[in-house]
């Protein structure tokens, strides 16, 4: 039987031992247990979004404006 | 030796890359799962500890609290073995950042609020009002209930990072101290010596407290919602 050991076969491989070994085990806790935690860690990621634009724009907007005629 | 006290608090980068990952991530090299009955010595004391833990914290809650183990359990082994890490001289801690401690606060705080109202909606907006208050009171109580409710993430993550934080500072600074007094008045540096010996043991019970005190908080934040 040809082994598969190309790149593509490794990437199989790990996703094949990634499913066996998380996801069939916590696959209860992480659609169960943990939908609240899963919402929260989406409401967060948004509060880090929106404070980190805020950042960037106040920065923008701090920075000094070139002269008249000037690039 | 570093540069100004603050130096160790600074996410160490290699090429400009943040290594926040790995330092993360270091923590779960030390825990070594088994899938023997028999084990051998550090994995047996591993195991003790676990299940200690895990009567400690799970025996009061209800079946729907105890989903909720595993969570817990890694968190205190989590914030734990970081704690413990960092007492080693120029450590990175990562639970000295706020970051660190807000993302893990406020996810699991805000997690179990929500599960409280969606599975026990009345009893969670009843919490907000302490039993028997006058009714004049009662505007202004809710308003200090809710306060009081929102300022439970920021306390949580405040607390693990001000505690560890000036544990370090105070280490650096005697630190600092007894290499110059090594050069001027050797006595003196005899005693800085001892209390920094002392303040390192404090640091370690303060780790471990630390961790115990943050799970715990998590923990009954969980039993009141659920």
């Amino acid at each position: 039987m040809r082994q598969d050991t190309g790149r593509c076969g490794q990437k199989v491989h790990m996703l094949q031992s990634i499913i066996k070994n998380v996801w069939v085990s916590m696959k209860l806790y992480y659609t169960q247990v943990y939908q609240d935690i899963w919402v929260e860690m989406g409401m967060m990621t948004l509060i880090v979004y929106i404070i980190q634009s805020a950042d960037k724009r106040s920065k923008v907007l701090k920075a000094p404006v070139p002269a008249h005629g000037h690039p | 030796m570093n540069q100004n006290l603050f130096a160790s608090f600074n996410m160490p980068m290699i090429l400009g890359i943040p290594l926040v990952a790995l330092f993360i991530l270091f923590p779960t090299m030390l825990i070594m799962p088994s899938n023997n009955l028999n084990n051998n010595r550090s994995s047996s004391i591993q195991q003790w500890l676990i299940q200690l833990m895990l009567k400690q914290m799970m025996t009061n809650h209800t079946i729907k609290g105890r989903t909720w183990s595993l969570m817990l359990l890694t968190l205190i082994t989590f914030i734990t073995l970081n704690n413990l890490l960092g007492v080693m001289p120029y450590a990175f801690t990562p639970t000295t950042q706020l970051s660190l401690n807000l993302g893990m606060a406020i996810p699991l705080w805000m997690a179990t609020v929500l599960m409280g109202l969606r599975f026990k909606t009345k009893a969670t907006l009843a919490h907000l009002l302490p039993q028997g208050t006058p009714i004049p009171l009662i505007p202004m109580l809710i308003i200090i209930e809710t306060i009081s409710l929102f300022i439970q993430p920021v306390a949580l993550a405040v607390r693990l990072t001000a505690n560890i934080t000036a544990g370090h500072l105070l280490m650096h600074l005697l630190g600092d101290t007894t290499l110059i007094l090594l050069s001027t008045y050797l006595s003196s540096s005899v005693i800085t010596v001892i209390v920094i010996i002392l303040l390192i043991t404090l640091e370690l019970g303060v780790a471990l407290i630390q961790a115990y005190v943050f799970t715990l908080l998590v923990s009954l934040y969980l039993h009141n919602n659920s």
